[in-house]
């Protein structure tokens, strides 16, 4: 019995290391796959962030250009209004103070203001030059308001993009030597030259040594679909907002890859 | 008969606020007349129609003048006084000057007078003013009430049906146009009657009657003739005084003018047609108390119990109200009643014959010269009446349609009245609604002067800024 206790346990001691190497190796190819779901989220995220920003440039250049035509607009009818208090419009320009209506309306939104602003409806009767007057002068108003807010838009997506490029090339990076080297980190350097311009230095963090490495702990850490989105709200979503306000998310699910 | 008593209504228990038609007065003619100009502007191709019946009856006559039918003229120009319809310009008495004969004269000699006339024929029956001296406003009306008497005996038969009012069976009525074969003829039919004679009552249409004729004499004098006299370097008073002592002897003058010339007429006859919109139906002629009709009708409504029991007594009553707020600008109001699913709808149908621009508007935006209110004698509007009103609203009615009921819709309904619209954007189905509260408002505006056209007019603007 003892004979056979002594040339068992070798053999135990093999098998509890081949499973170990095998569940490394599967911990390995699971982080492996994570991270090229991550690579695939993140380029399709920036793409759309890219087209989103095409999407407010162009809206400020038709903002621009209403506000201009708008000017001149309103500086006519202010001048017809003189001493014409209860004379209507002409028909042409109840049409035109539709349009400036609806054309405002289409790139300006959220703006409580000019969302209370109606096209005028005739029936019959064109509004009164104080009227179009007064109306006017709201849209101008929310034309001015909203050429911060499209400004603003512009410079929140395009930091997105510059974060969503600099997760993208460290995600790149790391697929090309992920087959050899499942643990690595690519440095700042890596990335700027995988990006081929500078990176965004908040997603490095330094080491002891002094070299900057890219925070994989912080990617996982956030739902990268909703970071990269165009929605204002999600640029706060903090770690740790995510980690209690959905414990199934994407945080969850790596681990659970990486477990599994 | 006190003058009190001659002045009363021949038809009892309704307000001439509240029907389409004028309501002759016992023993004495309101002092209105037919203008067939209001015919000739219509936008109810009906009235359109007689129009053109009254001037190509016209033109054959001239026709038959002028080649030398003078029988067929005379059978043509035979326009008795129409004391049926109780207008006319006499101070007392419902008879009026009866110069049926005399009228056929004067319109013989003037035709035969004037070879341009007989060349050109007449676009307007209101021209015979111009060129004969003898032919003023009280004779348009007549001829135009004898060409027409076919439709008015139809009209009076179709509104005793809608107000209840009491008609006896076989009432001659004489000298009735038959178009077809330019004849008269005479015929028994079921009228109401005069209480003091028996005789024929025939109504009016209230969208029809002015007190002059948009084409008129005196208003050729101040305008044309004046243009035409100034051209020549004269004044009214000055070219009179070349012979003419008394009004009608200077109207001879002019009308010696005016057969010789007659582009003086075409001219003021254009320029009239231009000016048509201004046209408008008499309104002065009601004398009743606006305020007092306001107070019944809104006393009326409140008795009225919601419910399918009193819901023709419903239909009835905002008849009348409709009538009272917007007649003589939507007319002919036509009540009717479907079945649907059971369930029995009653409507209303006006025809919008406005020169007021809101219902301008509503004719050219919506598709139609028609107008339905549907009536429904319920607190709680439901989503189906919605969806029925909806599929009535189309090209045969048009795409406004105005549900009047007891109360303010819910959040849901006006929801679904939205929805109507957005899923119509091709051709924009507008769903209003009137509830007691708003008809009590509309009944105390007009009480106080204002125009219940404006508020229609708000309330569609306020429902297309709600929907946008």
């Amino acid at each position: 019995m003892r004979e056979e206790s002594a040339e068992t346990e070798p053999i135990m001691t093999k098998g509890v290391s081949a499973n170990k190497k095998a569940e490394r190796e599967a911990a390995q190819a699971a982080m492996r796959l994570h991270r090229k779901r991550q690579l695939e989220v993140s380029r399709s995220a920036t793409s759309a962030l890219e087209d989103a920003r095409r999407i407010v440039q162009g809206l400020r250049r038709q903002r621009d250009a209403l506000a201009s035509h708008l000017s001149g607009f309103y500086e006519e009818i202010d001048k017809l209004t003189k001493g014409k208090t209860l004379i209507e419009v002409t028909p042409l320009m109840v049409e035109e103070a539709n349009e400036i209506i609806k054309d405002a309306k289409t790139i300006i939104t959220g703006d409580k203001h000019l969302d209370r602003i109606k096209e005028f409806v005739p029936a019959g009767n064109n509004p009164v030059y104080p009227d179009v007057l007064i109306v006017m002068r709201g849209v101008r108003d929310s034309l001015a308001r909203g050429a911060e807010e499209l400004k603003g838009r512009e410079t929140h997506i395009s930091g997105l993009i510059y974060e969503g490029r600099t997760v993208t090339a460290a995600l790149e990076w790391y697929e090309d030597v992920a087959e050899e080297d499942a643990e690595a980190v690519p440095t700042l350097d890596d990335v700027e030259q995988q990006l081929g311009e500078k990176a965004d230095g908040s997603w490095f963090f330094e080491d002891e040594d002094g070299e900057e490495y890219f925070d994989f702990e912080k990617l996982d850490e956030r739902k990268l679909e909703k970071y990269l989105s165009t929605s204002l709200r999600d640029d706060t979503n903090s770690a740790a907002e995510n980690d209690h306000s959905d414990p199934e998310g994407d945080a969850d699910e790596i681990r659970t890859d990486a477990d599994a | 008969m006190s003058d009190a008593e001659a002045r009363a209504p021949l038809i009892a228990d309704v307000s001439q606020y509240e029907v389409d038609f004028v309501i002759p007065r016992v023993g004495v003619d309101l002092p209105l007349g037919i203008d067939p100009f209001l015919l000739f502007k219509s936008r109810d191709s009906q009235y359109r129609a007689l129009h053109g019946i009254l001037i190509a009856a016209f033109n054959a006559g001239i026709r038959a003048v002028q080649s030398g039918d003078t029988e067929q003229a005379k059978r043509i120009f035979d326009f008795p006084e129409v004391s049926a319809i109780g207008l006319g310009y006499t101070k007392r008495g419902k008879r009026g000057s009866g110069l049926g004969t005399q009228l056929r004269t004067l319109i013989l000699e003037t035709v035969d007078a004037s070879p341009n006339l007989q060349d050109r024929g007449v676009r307007h029956i209101e021209e015979m003013q111009l060129l004969s001296a003898g032919i003023g406003p009280d004779r348009v009306s007549d001829i135009a009430a004898n060409l027409l008497k076919g439709f008015l005996v139809e009209y009076t038969q179709k509104q005793c049906a809608i107000w209840n009012l009491p008609v006896r069976s076989g009432v001659p009525v004489a000298h009735i146009y038959r178009p077809s074969d330019r004849e008269w003829e005479d015929t028994y039919e079921d009228l109401p009657v005069s209480p003091l004679d028996g005789s024929a009552i025939l109504l009016v249409p209230r969208r029809w009657v002015r007190v002059l004729p948009w084409i008129n004499y005196d208003d050729f004098l101040r305008t044309e003739f004046s243009a035409y006299l100034a051209a020549q370097k004269a004044t009214y008073s000055a070219w009179t005084r070349g012979g003419a002592s008394t009004a009608s002897e200077a109207k001879q003058r002019v009308v010696g003018v005016t057969r010789q010339d007659i582009r003086l007429v075409e001219r003021y006859v254009k320029a009239r047609e231009q000016q048509a919109a201004d046209a408008r139906p008499a309104l002065a002629y009601i004398d009743d108390d606006a305020c007092v009709e306001a107070e019944s009708l809104k006393k009326k409504l409140r008795e009225i119990p919601s419910g399918r029991e009193a819901a023709a007594e419903y239909q009835r009553t905002i008849l009348e109200i409709l009538n009272f707020l917007f007649n003589p600008e939507l007319i002919n109001g036509e009540p009717e009643v479907r079945t649907i699913d059971g369930t029995e709808r009653r409507d209303i149908i006006f025809t919008n014959d406005s020169d007021e621009s809101f219902w301008e508007y509503i004719r050219t935006a919506h598709d139609g010269i028609l107008v339905m209110f549907e009536c429904k004698n319920t607190d709680d509007l439901t989503i189906e009446a919605i969806n029925q009103t909806a599929t009535y609203l189309g090209d045969r009615i048009g795409r406004l349609g105005i549900i009047v009921t007891r109360q303010n819709p819910s959040d849901t309904i006006v929801r679904k009245i939205f929805s109507v619209w957005n899923d119509s954007s091709a051709n924009r189905k507008v769903i209003l609604t009137l509830c007691d509260a708003q008809i009590n408002d509309l009944l105390d505006l007009l009480c106080k002067g204002g125009s219940p056209t404006k508020w229609m007019q708000s309330h569609y603007r306020k429902f297309r800024t709600s929907v946008q």
